[in-house]
């Protein structure tokens, strides 16, 4: 067996008269990647926190083996009138690590991060997405045995935060560095982690392989058949804001299923509701939009539904992700808006059993 | 790499990591370098303003307070040595205490995120300020090196002198930045209380020329009084010393060691709190 570079024991913190953390006992080897789930609330950023020194744990105790570089902040804190490359030895000075080692790894990470010919330029002339790169790329190249990841795989555009992930898989794990990885999105855990801690109210609630630990999580946060919430973290434009979901049907595969959808505002134009089928994860399945299936109908209408006459959904959790355009104008986006349970049911007169949530697809086979 | 930390809910607070003193080093050099290339970006003279600064203050103040004074010719000269020896040693003192109380706070979008070692960001703040002094200092050495009043004690008094300044201006920065974790409030006094302090210390005149009266004690406690003595002492060789100046040097050393155990103390409260 590899070392073992983090453990600790029975750690607890107190924050603000409350148990934050609690009776936690974790063990990271060489080359492992940790995930850490969670709901808000549930520990993991105190957790890294206590880990990365910056709080002072209230029990237990742990030991850290190696150089740690943690990265809970990765695109922030430039200073825009100092160039990339002075920029990167004062990141470097906070971890505590040299200017020749940071000299030894710049070029490298200017060229993950696409600056390269920029890096001598003061940040100040960067683009946003330039300096979110470039801090990632700093911070994934560090010369360090332990990396704590707070949601920097978040940062970027799409293209980015795909290149982040295989460098992640093919660098950090390859070299035998450990993980320990926070992160909200579960089909980045799944990727890239080797085993997963799922933390509840500051305590461990369950811990094991990183399918099995996010399957049970999602079955416990989507514990009911069907629910929606309409939240107030809201995006576009506001014109039209969605109010109100109507869930109706079997929602069984290859039975009927329904949505009605109800807003309220005031737009001119046509309206498109769309509703994104996804796993629970936020993998995207497929499509319900009303401007793709012809319904023209006007933003002022208030409502419309959405008819399924055989649901071709596999049986297990699905999320729908909600949208309201008006002339091809974002108006309302309501991510999670709904999470359904598709019951078992005959896909065009068969039993269809799959292993995961899937979408279905009319098909012939000659 | 073998380094390897250990950390115990039970360890007391004043545990120091063990190479917390190697990164604090570093992150200190570091800032300090910043702030330094920092300094002069967008600026037409630069350097020289780091000789000019000096000068222009040095010349400005003994022609102003002179004349405020009605200082005769003789009189003028004598003024201007005091202050040309006591002033960088105060600038530093000042520097260190205005620049370095704040930096926790100034600096709170790092400090709430990473785990270095608190003292660093107003020790380097006090390596700026050893820039700024060095080359003051060279101007004034010039100048007093040409009016013939130079003492050659000066090379060997004048880092003693400097060490207590660069302490007791850390030990006031230190407990300020430790307070104002919790209490900003410091932060909006401290400018007034600096000016204040400039008044109440013998910066242009030596202690010799207070007349103190009653407040004797609280004049003495305040470490600026030795630090614009002292360095008359070490430029000039001037026989400054009066018994009381202990109290001065024994302030200094108290609160350096109070600041550090504030900030010590502070250290483990400061992402919850700031």
């Amino acid at each position: 067996m590899s070392e073992v570079l983090i453990h600790a024991e029975n750690l607890g913190k107190q924050l603000g008269g409350r148990w934050a953390l609690r009776k936690l006992d974790l063990s990271v080897r060489a080359g492992e990647v940790v995930g850490i789930i969670g709901a808000n609330g549930a520990g993991k950023s105190t957790l890294l926190k206590t880990l990365s020194g910056l709080l002072h744990p209230d029990e237990g105790s742990y030991r850290i083996n190696g150089r740690m570089a943690s990265l809970l902040e990765v695109g922030t804190g430039f200073h825009p009138d100092l160039s990339g490359r002075e920029n990167a030895y004062l990141r470097g000075a906070l971890l505590g690590i040299t200017r020749s080692e940071i000299q030894q790894i710049l070029p490298a990470a200017a060229a993950f991060a696409g600056i390269t010919d920029r890096l001598d330029e003061p940040v100040k002339y960067y683009s946003s997405g330039m300096q979110v790169r470039l801090g990632f790329a700093l911070s994934a190249h560090l010369p360090a045995e332990i990396l704590l990841v707070d949601e920097v795989l978040a940062v970027g555009d799409a293209a980015f935060q795909a290149k982040s992930l295989n460098f992640m898989e093919s660098h950090w794990k390859a070299e035998g560095r450990s993980i320990v990885y926070v992160a909200h999105q579960l089909h980045t855990v799944r990727r890239i982690c080797d085993r997963v801690l799922w933390l509840e109210g500051g305590m461990l609630r369950m811990e094991g392989p990183a399918d099995q630990v996010c399957y049970a999580y999602l079955e416990r946060t989507t514990a009911q058949p069907i629910a929606w919430h309409l939240g107030e973290d809201r995006a576009g434009l506001g014109g039209i804001r969605a109010q109100q979901l109507d869930i109706d049907g079997d929602w069984t595969t290859g039975n009927p299923a329904s949505v009605r959808v109800v807003w309220n505002g005031a737009a001119h134009g046509t309206a498109d509701v769309r509703l994104s089928v996804a796993r629970s994860d936020g993998s995207p399945l497929t499509l319900w939009s009303s401007l793709q299936s012809g319904l023209d109908k006007p933003a002022a209408a208030g409502s419309a539904t959405v008819r399924i006459p055989e649901l071709a959904l596999s049986q297990g959790a699905y999320t729908l992700h909600l949208r309201l355009f008006v002339d091809g104008i974002l108006h309302d986006e309501v991510r999670d808006a709904a999470v359904v349970h598709v019951g078992p049911g005959r896909w065009k007169g068969r039993e269809y059993p799959t292993p995961r949530p899937m979408a279905l697809q009319d098909q012939f086979w000659i | 790499m073998s380094d390897v930390r250990e950390v115990h809910a039970s360890d007391p607070w004043w545990k120091l990591d063990q190479d917390s003193a190697r990164v604090g080093r570093r992150i200190a050099v570091a800032f300090a370098r910043r702030d330094i290339q920092l300094r002069y970006v967008q600026t037409r003279l630069g350097w020289l303003w780091a000789l000019v600064q000096p000068l222009a203050l040095i010349a400005g103040l003994t022609l102003v307070l002179g004349r405020v004074f009605g200082l005769p010719d003789e009189g003028l000269r004598q003024f201007g040595l005091n202050l040309a020896a006591a002033l960088p040693g105060w600038i530093w003192f000042q520097y260190i205490v205005s620049q370095g109380a704040p930096s926790l706070v100034h600096n709170q979008a790092l400090v709430v995120k990473s785990a270095f070692p608190r003292t660093a960001l107003p020790n380097a703040k006090a390596l700026v300020g050893l820039v700024d002094f060095a080359v003051a200092s060279l101007v004034v050495g010039t100048g007093l090196v040409l009016l013939d009043a130079a003492s050659p004690w000066a090379l060997i008094r004048l880092p003693i002198i400097g060490v207590f300044t660069a302490v007791s201006g850390l030990g006031w920065a230190y407990l300020i930045a430790a307070i104002s974790v919790r209490r900003r409030d410091v932060l909006s006094v401290l400018p007034v209380a600096l000016q204040v302090l400039f008044f109440v210390s013998p910066v242009a005149l030596p202690s010799a020329n207070f007349d103190l009266n009653n407040w004797g004690i609280i004049y003495w406690l305040n470490p600026a009084v030795a630090i614009a003595d002292g360095f008359r002492w070490a430029w000039l060789d001037w026989s400054v010393w009066q018994p009381a100046h202990a109290l001065s040097l024994a302030s200094g050393g108290v609160i350096f060691g109070v600041g550090l155990f504030s900030l010590r103390y502070q250290s483990r409260r400061i992402s919850e709190f700031l």
